[in-house]
């Protein structure tokens, strides 16, 4: 089984700020892994990159002190969402991607750059419940033909 | 296929990776003549054999980074960069 | 609070079943793919894959195998696997793919070594295509958005293939009658500076009858220590070159130098598409001067080079695509090139196994249509070209590399560089004294500049294509797609035959590889859905040699002595003969003819660049 959701407008935010910046000490984590903190989804997706998913996004972005060389950008509606939930979540993924989903490479909370489908995506590992699921974040303007690939990945099983 | 070490997310596709050719040096854009520019831009060793190459690891973390390649066989390794010690392991590459 | 919405599946279009490939893996002995039945040995550890198949093996064993359409070289790819990572038994085949990297290791092991990580799975790529078909080795997924190749699109052709009349046959048989002595594969000219003996219907049924062997059809010759020219480089260029020195400057003192064999090159890996109608004025009048030369080829080297005069289509899927074929169309007729901007419908008249509907991924707007465009007969060109060279007395060394172009007096190390003049060459059978060294190496081109000092704009890349088993003629021109990044034709045999743009990463290695036959896959199935139950014959590549402009670099070089004829990508089959006849005039007048003066070396200091890419980076 694998549900595919879009999540249309999830809010957005992304945080860049370089070692020794306040933004970066608060946000914290390792790179390449993410945490949920109250209702939103810290991730830090580069070296010095972070993303705050969900509804708390915009207050937890409001609070940042921007000090030094950080920025942030609220990304709502240029970037996009989907979330691929279910026990073959990973091998639908598999089969458009080259990234290893296998536990042991990217378990739980795992956070990571990959092309799917020919689409540059960020993609977190975020489990619902015990249920395997990712989080894919994706440019807006590609979701049509991305939910269409993942569709004709996951109906094949 | 060809697996392209990233320094910061390991081992890429290299489909997952933009190639920006060989690494010059660029010349002072203001000090130097059109043609030096334009050599700089245009003309290419092309060797078979190991070559020092930009790559940029578009979706992955973002980051540029050297290494250099046989051309031929296709080998990796770390690249001896201004400052670093040659004969540097993979794991050095940070 | 966040919308969800959720998406049904619905079924999909075109795409048929998973390949019934099983998978499995066992750590001790390899990696085993098995298909209808068929074993595939991945050899992993101490089983070691199949030896990876060089292009010269076949030529150690002292057979080259020439089919008709396409010299098969050694094709192979490699997967790579994580130890300890087993592929599981219920694993597709893009699964194998998928398997083969490793993303985010760092995260979890910060300082894995590369060389750990990367345990080689080799296999035959060939064995592999010939049990899949299309629609199973297809990628999942096609490229993100359209790439949009400089101006858009890429070239065009149209349906004629050239009937030949009743009446001509019996011309050509009064011919040969009249002509009796002109008998095919006649020896005795071989060598003595007069055009080689003809190949004619009679002598043909002459041996027939008397069941003759057929002689050798150029000379094995002696290595000499001194020529006037020395042409670097066996293949179309090269050839078309000493042919002309003969027979339009009386030149003959001449040899060409190959590594390998004649064609070895691109010249006999390429997919022979001839066409003219480029993008600027100078490509322009360039390659149609070629196809002129084309045209009489079959005569005037008395062999049969089956030029198909079938049209080539350059499909625009994209508004930009479709306004610069508008372009390119006007540019063509004002120079008399016979090329025109046409519908989806008028496309599907031309060929009706094109989808033309709307709803597709990418659908077609409109056509580039070129009728003078068509295919050629790769070899026959080559052999063509060095028999009648041959005939003229000019020494075609093969199996001689070239080690070092000897120069004198230059500004750079060693004597080398601008300045200098070139001596003669080195090669792997001794020294050779020249004046004058033609370079015609193409993928190679940028080594041997090196060894003279002069550095090229040059840039070393592989280009894949492929090969379908035969089926009846369907496919009346040759369709290209820029957007989608392949071309395809059929030949006369009723093979499709494949092509895309240069791999991205440049190298020396002439491997194919899994991706590109998948991206094929993909991406002609969305031009013709109807293909998919075909099956792969083999795949292969050749090198091309890059230039920023995608126009070739011709003429003098700050070398005394050192001229260039490359740079000519994934385009310069067509442009042989033309190049050949203006390399021929430079070298003998000691002056840049006015046809290829656009192309010089000099241009990338100067900043005058041709750009063609909005019609050669797929178009070929
Ligand atoms: C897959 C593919 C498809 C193509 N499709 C088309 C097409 O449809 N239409 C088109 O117009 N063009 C096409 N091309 C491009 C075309 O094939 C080449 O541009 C053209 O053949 C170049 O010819 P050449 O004579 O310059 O070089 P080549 O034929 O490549 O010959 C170079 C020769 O130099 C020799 N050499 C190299 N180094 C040395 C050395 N050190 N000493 C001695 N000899 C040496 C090599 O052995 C080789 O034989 C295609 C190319 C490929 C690979
Ligand atoms: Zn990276």
């Amino acid at each position: 089984m694998v549900e595919i959701t879009h999540l249309d407008s999830m809010p957005k935010a992304s945080v860049r700020a370089a070692d020794g910046t306040a933004a970066a000490a608060a946000l914290g984590l390792n790179f390449g892994s993410s945490e949920r903190r109250g209702d939103t989804l810290v991730v830090r997706i580069r070296p010095d990159e972070w993303y705050l998913l969900g509804d708390g996004a915009p207050a937890m972005a409001a609070s940042l002190d921007l000090s030094g060389f950080a920025s942030m950008v609220d990304t709502s509606h240029s970037r996009t969402a989907v979330r691929v939930t279910g026990d073959r979540a990973a091998d639908t993924l598999a089969k458009l991607g080259s990234a290893d989903f296998g536990d042991h490479m990217t378990p739980n909370r795992a956070a990571l750059g990959n092309g799917i489908a020919g689409v540059t995506c960020d993609i977190v590992r975020d489990d619902q419940s015990g249920v395997r699921s990712y989080l894919l974040l994706l440019d807006g303007s590609f979701v049509t033909y991305f939910l269409g690939a993942l569709h004709d990945a996951a109906s094949e099983f | 296929m060809l697996l392209v070490p990233c320094p910061h997310c390991g081992p890429m596709n290299a489909g997952d990776l933009t190639y920006n050719g060989e690494s010059h040096r660029r010349p002072d854009p203001k000090t130097c003549t059109p043609k030096e520019w334009r050599t700089y831009l245009y003309l290419r060793e092309n060797p078979s054999g190991w070559l020092l190459e930009n790559w940029y690891c578009s979706s992955g973390c973002r980051k540029h980074f050297k290494i250099e390649r046989h051309t031929l066989t296709g080998e990796l390794r770390a690249p001896v960069l201004p400052g670093r010690k040659p004969g540097a392991t993979q794991g050095d590459m940070k | 609070m966040a919308k969800h919405r959720r998406v049904d599946y619905r079924p999909n279009r075109h795409r048929t079943s998973q390949a019934q490939v099983d998978v499995a893996i066992d750590e001790s002995s390899g990696l085993l793919i098995r298909r209808h039945g068929l074993e595939l040995d991945i050899g992993l550890g101490p089983r070691r894959a199949k030896p990876v198949k060089e292009p010269w093996d076949e030529l150690k064993g002292g057979r080259v195998d020439k089919t008709q359409t396409q010299t098969t070289t050694g094709t192979n790819t490699k997967l790579f696997r994580r130890p300890g990572n087993p592929l599981r038994r219920d694993q597709k085949l893009s699964c194998v793919r998928q398997k083969s990297c490793a993303v985010g290791s760092q995260r979890h092991s910060p300082r894995g070594a590369l060389k750990e990580r990367k345990t080689e799975v080799g296999f035959e790529l060939p064995d592999l295509l010939t049990e899949c078909r299309l629609g199973d080795v297809k990628a999942v997924g096609g490229p993100s958005e359209v790439q949009f190749l400089g101006h858009g699109d890429e070239g065009v052709e149209a349906p004629q293939v050239r009937q030949v009349t009743h009446l001509q046959i019996i011309s050509i048989l009064l011919n040969s009658l009249l002509h009796p002595h002109e008998r095919i594969g006649q020896t005795e000219s071989m060598g003595k500076n007069k055009p080689p003996a003809k190949y004619s219907a009679v002598g043909l049924l002459w041996r027939g009858l008397r069941k003759q062997s057929w002689p050798r059809v150029w000379r094995e010759p002696e290595f000499k220590n001194t020529y006037d020219v020395v042409i670097i480089g066996g293949g179309v260029h090269g050839l078309a070159t000493a042919y002309y020195l003969a027979s339009n400057h009386g030149i003959t003192n001449v040899a060409v130098i190959d590594k390998q064999y004649l064609g070895s090159g691109g010249s006999g890996r390429n997919t022979a598409i001839v066409r003219s109608n480029y993008l600027t004025p100078e490509g322009v009048a360039f390659y149609d001067r070629s196809l002129d030369l084309y045209h009489s080829m079959s005569n005037d080297l008395n062999l049969n080079v089956m030029f198909s005069e079938r049209g080539h289509l350059t499909l625009a899927h994209t508004d930009s695509a479709l306004r610069t074929m508008n372009w390119r169309a006007e540019v063509n007729k004002l120079q008399g090139i016979n090329s025109s901007v046409i519908t989806p419908a008028e496309i599907k008249k031309l060929a009706p196994s094109l989808d033309v509907s709307a709803d597709t991924r990418y659908p077609i707007l409109g056509a580039l249509y070129h009728p003078p465009g068509g295919t050629i007969r790769h070899d026959a060109v080559v052999w063509g070209y060095a028999r009648s060279a041959d005939a003229y007395g000019i020494d075609l060394h093969q199996k001689t590399e070239v080690l070092d172009i000897l120069v004198e007096g230059g500004s750079g190390p060693k004597g080398k560089g601008p300045g200098g003049k070139v001596t003669g060459v080195r090669t792997s059978k001794g020294d050779i004294h020249a004046p004058t060294v033609v370079n015609c190496t193409a993928g190679w081109a940028s080594q041997l500049s090196n060894m003279t000092g002069v550095t090229l704009p040059i840039t070393t890349h592989p280009l894949q294509a492929a090969v379908t088993e035969p089926v009846k003629t369907f496919l009346p021109t040759v369709v290209v797609s820029g957007s989608l990044h392949v071309y395809v034709s059929q030949t006369d045999r009723g093979e499709l035959v494949f092509g895309a743009s240069v791999d991205p990463v440049a190298t020396y290695n002439m491997g194919g590889t899994l991706e590109f036959t998948e991206e094929l896959a993909g991406h002609v199935l969305e031009l013709m859905p109807g293909i998919s139950k075909m099956r792969l014959l083999r795949q292969w590549a050749g090198l091309c040699d890059m230039t920023p402009d995608y126009s070739p670099v011709m003429g003098p070089t700050p070398v005394d002595g050192f001229f260039v004829d490359v740079g000519w990508g994934t385009y310069g089959f067509k442009a042989g003969p033309v190049s050949g006849e203006q390399m021929a005039a430079c070298v003998a007048n000691g002056a840049t003819p006015e046809l290829i003066k656009p192309f010089e070396l000099s241009r990338f200091t100067e900043g005058t660049l041709v750009g063609e890419k909005g019609a050669a980076a797929v178009g070929h």
